[in-house]
């Protein structure tokens, strides 16, 4: 008889005072084993006790209050359930991983810059492209130097004595 | 973080720098306009050769030539614009069918025309005989006008029509941003405390004319006030200085920035005269409570007889000002922040 089966036979007898109040089956087992002897001797311990304090009884809602604490456990637990537990981040996973996202980002570059070069792409300078008008006009700038400063001067000088006129009105 | 939410991020990362390849900050395209670009591809390769010469050329000019050409290039578009407005709405219709390049080419000869014409006008204005062929006259135009507008700034700072240390920031600027900024200012000022008439126009009215650009809203603000237009033939005297090459004229003192340096008693019995009386009176103030902050320092107040000898009245009056120290608060535009008291009338008149 196995440990187990021995225990279940165990808890089915009310109440246990020693070896010769077992059924002849398990007090034969017993005899044989001294691990199963020992579970005798506990649940002797056990009996002489309640026994002794008869009032020793769990409360009316002790399964209900067992199962909310077990859940609440199980809630304010932050790890993840099942097998993502096992992969949980070690120093060196980090790292290996840091490492291959490093390498895959380089390749891809590598490989959409080469394709780029293959199609043949013109490099623009995107300064050069901004001031795409004023070097178009560039003859006309030059050409025209003289009037155009005398213009924007003009201007200048214009806004400065309107901006002292208003400044200078009554309010 | 776990490890596989490490893996995800990984992929996601991975993905995002594939779709960004051809937006990346080094990426030409994405900086630039497309109508840019398109006009850019549309030129002919010897066009595109020289584009590329003329830039060359234009990183190696200084900070100071670059910002030239940039006004100048500014002014041309303007010019253009200005002809564009002298075109019937039938050779407009025209022009507009015409690709870029070709609509330029077109426009050419009107703008050089027109370029000569505004020369020869502000010439006149100023009296000055058209320079002989081939002479390089007025090439300092620029350098003349910018020097005398950063001695006007500085006076608007003094007078308080300038925050203090703006004009500082404004000297800084091209003529060009100078001129948009000055309009900038100008328009903030004028929101900041509105006069009623302009209160009473509808709200969508106003809505619309504060949308607007502020040398856009200045103009439209003349219009409304019926404002006759400057008169084309009469030069701004900092540019007429510029142009005939004298010392540029002090601004007279705003008559606002003259009573802030007065007694409060002063100034009441001031604003109850008319004329030279007034002016007189006034001055008569500025020297006394100028004798009083010399006296305070210290000094001997029959010093500013010499500190003001030979000034114009003009330089006079902010000689004296500088030494009672009398400044704006800082508000902008010479806003005065106290109340005008009762008998007062400022009046734009200065001395």
């Amino acid at each position: 008889m196995n440990a187990e089966r021995f225990q279940q036979e165990l808890s089915l007898i009310p109440v246990v005072s020693g070896l010769d109040s077992l059924p002849a089956e398990l007090r034969e087992a017993a005899a044989g084993s001294h691990a199963l002897r020992k579970l005798v001797e506990e649940r002797v311990r056990c009996d002489e006790l309640l026994e002794r304090a008869p009032a020793i009884c769990p409360p009316p809602d002790f399964v209900e209050r067992t199962v909310e604490l077990a859940l609440a456990a199980e809630l304010a637990d932050p790890r993840p359930a099942g097998r993502f537990r096992r992969l949980r981040a070690s120093p060196i996973r980090l790292a290996v991983a840091a490492a291959a996202a490093v390498l895959l980002i380089a390749f891809a570059l590598i490989y959409f810059r080469s394709e780029e070069r293959q199609t043949g792409a013109d490099p623009i300078d995107p300064e050069m492209l901004a001031s795409l008008d004023l070097l178009l006009d560039w003859e006309a700038l030059e050409e025209h130097q003289v009037e155009l400063d005398l213009l924007a001067s003009n201007e200048l000088a214009v806004a400065l004595d309107e901006f002292g006129e208003a400044a200078g009105e009554p309010r | 973080m776990s490890f596989s939410r490490l893996w995800v991020s990984l992929l996601l990362l991975s993905v995002s720098a594939a779709s960004a390849r051809g937006q990346s900050p080094e990426s030409p395209e994405t900086r630039v306009p497309p109508e840019l670009q398109s006009r850019w591809r549309s030129l002919p390769p010897e066009e595109q050769e020289r584009v590329r010469k003329r830039f060359q050329r234009f990183q190696q000019m200084s900070a100071e030539e670059r910002a030239a050409l940039r006004d100048r290039h500014h002014s041309l578009e303007k010019a253009r614009k200005e002809v564009l407005g002298t075109l019937s709405a039938q050779q407009i219709e025209r022009l507009e069918r015409l690709p870029t390049e070709e609509r330029e080419r077109a426009m050419r000869p009107y703008v050089a025309e027109f370029l000569e014409q505004s020369r020869k006008s502000v010439l006149a204005s100023a009296g000055l005989p058209e320079p002989a062929r081939g002479q390089r006259n007025f090439r300092d135009i620029r350098r003349a006008v910018a020097a005398r507008a950063e001695a006007t700034l500085r006076e608007f700072e003094e007078d308080g029509d300038l925050e203090p240390g703006q004009a500082e920031r404004l000297m800084a600027l091209s003529p060009w941003e100078l001129r948009l900024e000055l309009a900038a200012i100008q328009k903030r000022h004028f929101l900041q405390n509105p006069p009623r008439q302009f209160l009473m126009l509808p709200e969508a009215k106003r809505d619309e004319l504060i949308q607007l650009p502020a040398e856009d809203f200045l103009r439209k603000l003349r219009d409304l006030r019926g404002a006759p237009p400057r008169r084309p033939d009469r030069l701004p005297p900092l540019m007429e200085d510029a142009l005939l090459g004298r010392p540029r004229s002090p601004r007279p003192v705003p008559e606002r920035a003259i009573f802030e340096a007065l007694a409060p008693e002063q100034r009441q019995a001031a604003s109850k005269l008319e004329g030279r009386e007034r002016t007189r009176l006034i001055e008569r103030y500025l020297r006394k409570n100028a004798a009083r902050v010399l006296e305070a320092q210290g000094r001997d107040p029959a010093h500013l007889q010499r500190l003001t000898k030979n000034l114009s009245p003009v330089e006079r009056t902010r000689r004296l000002l500088r030494i009672i120290g009398a400044r704006h608060p800082p508000g902008g535009a010479g806003r005065p922040h106290r109340p005008v008291e009762p008998g007062e009338r400022p009046r734009k008149r200065t001395l």
